[in-house]
């Protein structure tokens, strides 16, 4: 299953982006045979985006203006959870089911590091009732989480408890902190960190003057279970820069004139591991 | 000294408010009529932490007395409201979608009822809440009354957002038909 997140950043002020961004992600989505596409900030209409691409696509079913998402008619899709600022899905073949959490943080414009952390506690909490009241611990996350990988809100055991290390977590699976069983995720966008050439992550915003400033932020993530490390295909995770018409970076950072401030994250699912 | 000191009478007492979740059940109950029971509205106790100032890390050494404390205030403004006790989650569903879930809002309140706190969805809470200078979209409500909490009530039901998710659930149950 190919999977793709952008945040698109057509949220009302720049819809004179959108012919281009449409343009291109349906480039995208056939040159990257993609099956599965979820959008932050994404205002222009999900319906016909799924008319406009060649493959048959349907759009998920929700209510969240922050966040759409469209799958390959091969799969079946039901939304779970519906709240503003993620979605909750359970996607059934004939051969496995999977749970995936779609998620558009709080930003950290208008939000504390203590908001993002107590929003993606309260996502993961549903995630985990998802988890077990479909006996399903096939999970992978994806979205913009508007926080690094090493902030809080991915890494602690209260929230998201998502480790770079695929050995720690595949053998390990959870830790008890205080009597409570923490399960834990394999977080893989660590490895766009010791990238040696830009784009390194997938969004650039320079804090000129502040005294913290990374210049690159892996806000857009990807993680998953522990029983989905061996599907997770690491090699094609990535970033996507062009497609065949449309350049999405200019000067080495993302070209959020014409496109958006973000670039999109890709990533493979191997069945056949499911 | 056996001598019973209870007084056990209401006679005297100021009557307690309704409590906010048999407010909200009865909501639910009407848009259950309303809909022909396709559209359903429920209260549900929470278990989880309603707002990141809750505490629940303890020491290790106190863990067990501790236990059970949580703490927490809303905002530096409003200072302190002591421990919370019971917490409920608002949502919608549908009889067509079961598994589907929206929560409008969470609420949480401590013996008495009042200060009742309420912690909206992104979305209600930027339609009907006030924004600060910076654009930041404050979730949280407190309701220092019964009335101030049905107000509350019907802004959130009557909310773009919920009125957009119930209709969205009505189109998909009418085109199932």
């Amino acid at each position: 299953m190919n999977i793709l997140f952008w945040n698109t950043g057509l949220n009302g002020k720049r819809v004179a982006n959108a012919s281009d961004i449409n343009k291109c992600l349906r480039e995208m989505i056939e040159e990257n045979n993609i099956d599965l596409l979820v959008l932050a900030e994404y205002n222009s209409g999900i319906q016909s985006l799924c008319q406009q691409s060649n493959a048959q696509f349907y759009p998920l079913f929700n209510n969240s203006e922050y966040i759409k998402a469209m799958i390959n008619h091969n799969y079946s899709i039901e939304t779970l959870i519906d709240q503003s600022r993620y979605l909750i899905a359970k996607i059934t073949t004939v051969s496995y089911k999977m749970v995936i959490g779609m998620v558009h943080n709080a930003s950290k414009l208008h939000y504390d590091d203590e908001d993002q952390e107590f929003r993606m506690q309260t996502f993961h909490k549903d995630l985990c009732q998802c988890e077990e009241d479909h006996n399903c611990k096939n999970t992978i996350v994806i979205g913009d989480f508007n926080v690094n990988p090493f902030e809080k809100a991915c890494v602690s055991a209260r929230n998201l408890h998502a480790i770079p290390f695929r050995e720690i977590v595949t053998q390990k699976v959870r830790r008890k902190i205080n009597d409570d069983y923490c399960p834990m995720f394999y977080n893989p966008t660590w490895k766009f960190m010791g990238k040696k050439m830009p784009p390194y992550t997938t969004y650039y915003c320079d804090r000129s003057g502040k005294a913290i400033n990374y210049y690159w932020y892996a806000f857009d993530q990807v993680i998953v279970r522990p029983q989905l490390v061996e599907a997770f295909d690491e090699e094609k995770l990535a970033i996507i820069t062009t497609t065949r018409n449309h350049m999405l970076i200019k000067d080495g950072k993302p070209d959020k004139i014409k496109y958006s401030d973000h670039l999109p994250l890709f990533c493979v699912l191997k069945e056949k591991y499911i | 000294m056996t001598e019973n000191m209870w007084v056990l009478d209401d006679e005297g007492i100021p009557a307690l408010p309704t409590p906010p979740e048999k407010i909200v059940e009865v909501q639910c109950n009407l848009l259950g009529k309303a809909t022909n029971y396709e559209i359903r509205a429920r209260i549900d106790s929470y278990s989880g932490s309603i707002t990141p100032y809750e505490m629940r890390e303890v020491l290790h050494d106190f863990e067990e007395s501790f236990r059970d404390n949580r703490f927490f205030d809303i905002q530096e403004d409003l200072g302190e409201i002591g421990s919370s006790v019971f917490t409920f989650e608002f949502y919608v569903t549908s009889s067509f979608i079961p598994n589907y879930k929206y929560r409008i809002m969470f609420m949480s309140y401590s013996i008495g009822y009042y200060p009742l706190l309420v912690v909206l969805d992104d979305e209600i809470a930027s339609e009907i809440s006030q924004k600060d200078s910076a654009g930041k979209v404050y979730q949280n409500a407190q309701c220092v009354n019964e009335q101030q909490f049905i107000e509350l009530l019907r802004k959130v039901i009557g909310s773009k957002k919920v009125r957009k998710v119930i209709a969205s659930l009505r189109h998909m149950s009418a085109n199932a038909s």
